[in-house]
C-alpha cells in the first residue's frame, strides 16, 4: 500500500531586513532558518554612509537588493515580513511603518528607548493585527526547558523568580583607565560591530539594563507569565570608562513585585573580560510551592582547554544553542496560528516600561510602578 | 588553655566532638546538653572534665570548670566570656553586656566564603559592585535565622553599611511570618546587594553567592558544587559538608581574639549592625516602602 499526502511544502516567507547597522545576527537567524529568505535590504536615505555600507554589505553577501528608502523597497518588493536592526531610536518606527503594510515584524531589541514609541508599535500591531517579535534569549535550550518544566507544573505555582545576567564582555578600557579624551558613545559602538557587542548603537548612550535587561526580563516574564507592579532599583558605572564617561550604569540590580503575588529580582552586568572564563554567569532561580529550580543558562556546553590557548578565548563552548531557529519557528507559527509570539509588542512595552522605571527609581531612590 | 562549656541542643554534640581536639589553645571542658546519656557521652569524647543536663546546672554547681559559653544557637554560633554570666540563646542579651562575644554565624568563617575575603583583600576583585546572595533551607527553617546572617555577610563583603533598604516577603499559608524575604540594599558609593532567603520545598538546602568586583568576580554555588548518585530511584544529588570547618574557625577566631586581646572580628557591633538593619526590613515589608539608613559602618 502506498499514498500521496495531500498538501504541499510548507510556505515560504520573504523577509525585508529594514536596516541592519547592529546586531545583524538577526537578519542572519531569520535566513537561516529554511522557510525563510531575505529579498530585500533597505533604508532611508538620510541615513549617514556608514549606514548604507553596513547595509549594502549585508545585501551583497545575500545577493538581494539593497534600496535606499524603505516605502519604495516595501512597494517594489512582495514581502509579508520584515526584521527591523536598525539604530535603537529608530527600531519603533520603522517596525511601524512595515506594520502599517501589513508585514509581520521581527525586531532587535531593546523596544526603544522612549515608552511612546513603544505605546504606538503596540497601537499598530493591535490596529493591523500582526505579529511582532522581539529579540531575546528564552529559546536558549535551558530556559526552554525551564518554562516548559513551570508551565507543566513540575514546581507548582510560582512565589519567586530571579536572574543573575553577568556577562563577561569587555565595553573598552576599565574604569580605571580615564583616557585623554571621554570616550564617545556612537563612535565605540559602530566600532563594536565586529564582535556583535554594539547593540547599544543609539543617538544617546543607553545602559546595560536598557540594553541587556530585556533578556533577563523577558525571561522573567516567560517563566512568571506576569506584569511588573512596581520595581526599586540600584545601579552602578562600575566596570568601564566608556559608561563613565557617558554617564550609564554597565551594572544594575532590581527588585520587582509582580502581578499575582511573584516576587522577582534580577542583576545585569557587563562584568568584563577577566571576571569570567566563559561568556558568563547567567542563572535563573524559580521558588514554586511544589519545588524549586537553579538552572545555568549557557549549559550544556562543551569545554576545550588546550596549551597556547589564547587568553580571550573562551574555555567552554555552548551547545545545541537553537535560540535562532526557535524564535524564527515561533514567529512563524504565530503568524500561521494567529496567536502570540514568545514576546509579543504588549510584553517587549511592558518590559521597556520596567526598564524606564528601574532607571527612575535608581535616580530617586525608592521603589516606582512602571507606566 | 582557655575552657570552654558546650551548651549543645540534642544531636549536636557529635560535630563538636569531632572538632575539638583541633582547637589550639582551647578546650571543652564542660558539657550541657537535655539527655543524659548523650551529655556523658560527649563529655567522654571531649574528656570534659563536667557535664549537665542544663546549662543552669553547670553555670550554678560547676563555673569554676569553664571561661566561656559556646553553644550553636538558631542564630549562629555564640561564643561568650562566662565571667559569672548565666547562658542566655539571645545575642541580644550579650550584645548589651559581654563585648568580647562572637557572633560565629556559619557565612563569615566558612572555607567557601573565606576566599572570596582574601581575594577582595588582597584587591584581586577590585572595588565590589554587587552582592548577590540565595540561601533557601528546607521548609521548617525560620528565614529571619537566615536573613540576619546574610545582612552580616553582605555589608562584610562590600566593607560598609548600606543606606537605603527595600524588602519584600511572601507569607506562608495563613502563617503569619513570611517563608520568603528579598532584600536590597544601596551602600553608599555605588554597591549593592540582593539577598533572598527562603524555606524553600525540600529536604536540601541551597546556597549561591556571588561577588561581583570592578575588576573580577567570586562565586559559590551549590548548583555548581553538587555531586551525582545514580541509583535504581534516579539521580540524586548533594554537595560535600564542611560545616565543621567554619565552626571550627569560628571557635579559633574567638580563641586569638582573648589571646590577642581584641574583639572578635564578629560580635556585638555586626550583631546590632545586622539588627538595625533587619528592623528596617520589618519597617520596610510594613510600609512596603523602601527605607532610608543610618546604620554604622
Amino acid at each position: 500500500m502506498s499514498g500521496r499526502v495531500a498538501g504541499g511544502a510548507l510556505p515560504k516567507y520573504r523577509f525585508a531586513v529594514l536596516s541592519a547597522v547592529k546586531h545583524d545576527y538577526v537578519p542572519r537567524a531569520v535566513a537561516a532558518h529554511p522557510r525563510c529568505e531575505l529579498a530585500v535590504v533597505a533604508d532611508d536615505a538620510d541615513q549617514p554612509q556608514w549606514v548604507h555600507d553596513r547595509n549594502r554589505q549585508l545585501a551583497e553577501e545575500f545577493s538581494v537588493p539593497y534600496v535606499i528608502g524603505v516605502e519604495r523597497a516595501l512597494e517594489e518588493h512582495p514581502v509579508q515580513a520584515a526584521v527591523v536592526s536598525s539604530q535603537v531610536q529608530r527600531h519603533c518606527d520603522l517596525s511601524i511603518r512595515a506594520i502599517e503594510r501589513g508585514l509581520h515584524v521581527i525586531q532587535d531589541k531593546p523596544m526603544s528607548h522612549s515608552l511612546a514609541e513603544c505605546d504606538r508599535l503596540v497601537e499598530a500591531a493591535r490596529r493591523r493585527n500582526v505579529r511582532f517579535l522581539m529579540w531575546n534569549r528564552n529559546g536558549m535550550p535551558a530556559v526552554w526547558r525551564t518554562g516548559r518544566l513551570v508551565a507543566e507544573g513540575a514546581i507548582g505555582a510560582v512565589r519567586a523568580v530571579h536572574v543573575d545576567f553577568y556577562f563577561a564582555k569587555d565595553a573598552g578600557p576599565p574604569k580605571s583607565h580615564p583616557q585623554p579624551q571621554p570616550i564617545d558613545w556612537q563612535t565605540h559602538q559602530i566600532a563594536a560591530h565586529v564582535d556583535g557587542s554594539d547593540g547599544g548603537l543609539a543617538d544617546r548612550p543607553l545602559g546595560e539594563l536598557e540594553i541587556e535587561g530585556v533578556y533577563p526580563l523577558a525571561h522573567l516574564r516567560l517563566l512568571s507569565g506576569a506584569r511588573v507592579k512596581s520595581v526599586f532599583a540600584r545601579t552602578a558605572r562600575h566596570f568601564h570608562q566608556l559608561n563613565a564617561d557617558n554617564n550609564v550604569d554597565d551594572l544594575g540590580s532590581l527588585s520587582l513585585e509582580l502581578e499575582d503575588g511573584v516576587l522577582a529580582t534580577v542583576c545585569v552586568g557587563r562584568i568584563g573580560r577577566p571576571s569570567h572564563p566563559n561568556l558568563g554567569e547567567i542563572k535563573l532561580h524559580v521558588i514554586g510551592e511544589k519545588g524549586s529550580l537553579a538552572v545555568n543558562e549557557p549549559r550544556p556546553e562543551t569545554a576545550i582547554y588546550y596549551r597556547g590557548q589564547p587568553a580571550g578565548e573562551m574555555r567552554h563552548r555552548r551547545v545545541a544553542v537553537d535560540n535562532d531557529h526557535l524564535l524564527v519557528e515561533n514567529f512563524l507559527s504565530a503568524v500561521e496560528s494567529e496567536s502570540e509570539t514568545l514576546l509579543d509588542a504588549r510584553a517587549s512595552r511592558d518590559i521597556s516600561a520596567t526598564v524606564f522605571a528601574a532607571l527612575e527609581s535608581a535616580r530617586l531612590g525608592r521603589r516606582v510602578a512602571p507606566a | 588553655m582557655f575552657r570552654f562549656a558546650l551548651v549543645a541542643p540534642a544531636g549536636s554534640g557529635e560535630s563538636f566532638a569531632r572538632l575539638a581536639h583541633r582547637l589550639k589553645g582551647g578546650k571543652i571542658t564542660a558539657v550541657a546538653t537535655g539527655e543524659q546519656a548523650e551529655a556523658i557521652d560527649i563529655a567522654r569524647r571531649l574528656e570534659a572534665s563536667v557535664w549537665a543536663q542544663s546549662p543552669e546546672e553547670l553555670h550554678s554547681r560547676h563555673d569554676d570548670q569553664f571561661d566561656a559559653w559556646l553553644a550553636p544557637t538558631d542564630l549562629g554560633l555564640i561564643v561568650a566570656p562566662h565571667d559569672n554570666r548565666p547562658w542566655d540563646p539571645d545575642p541580644k542579651h550579650w550584645s548589651d553586656l559581654a563585648p568580647g562575644w562572637l557572633w560565629g554565624h556559619p557565612w563569615r568563617f566558612s572555607p567557601a566564603v573565606r576566599p572570596i575575603r582574601d581575594a577582595l583583600d588582597a584587591g584581586k576583585l577590585g572595588p565590589p559592585g554587587l552582592v548577590r546572595i540565595h540561601d533557601w533551607r528546607p521548609a521548617a527553617h525560620r528565614v529571619a535565622a537566615s536573613l540576619l546572617a546574610q545582612l552580616d555577610l553582605a555589608c562584610w563583603l562590600v566593607g560598609s553599611a548600606p543606606k537605603l533598604l527595600d524588602a519584600r516577603a511572601r507569607p506562608a499559608g495563613n502563617a503569619s511570618e513570611p517563608d520568603y524575604i528579598q532584600v536590597h540594599l544601596g551602600f553608599t558609593g555605588d554597591a549593592m546587594a540582593v539577598i533572598d532567603c527562603a524555606s524553600a520545598p525540600g529536604q536540601e538546602a541551597y546556597y549561591a553567592l556571588s561577588v561581583i568586583g570592578a575588576s573580577g568576580a567570586a562565586h559559590w554555588d551549590d548548583h555548581h558544587n553538587r555531586q551525582l548518585l545514580f541509583s535504581a530511584e534516579g539521580a540524586r544529588t548533594w554537595v560535600s559538608d564542611f560545616d565543621e570547618l567554619g565552626l571550627l574557625a569560628a571557635i579559633q577566631e574567638f580563641i586569638d581574639s582573648q589571646s590577642q586581646r581584641r574583639p572578635p572580628s564578629c560580635g556585638g557591633e555586626q550583631w546590632r549592625r545586622a539588627l538595625a538593619m533587619y528592623d528596617a526590613v520589618t519597617r520596610s515589608l510594613a510600609a512596603s516602602e523602601t527605607q532610608a539608613l543610618e546604620v554604622s559602618p
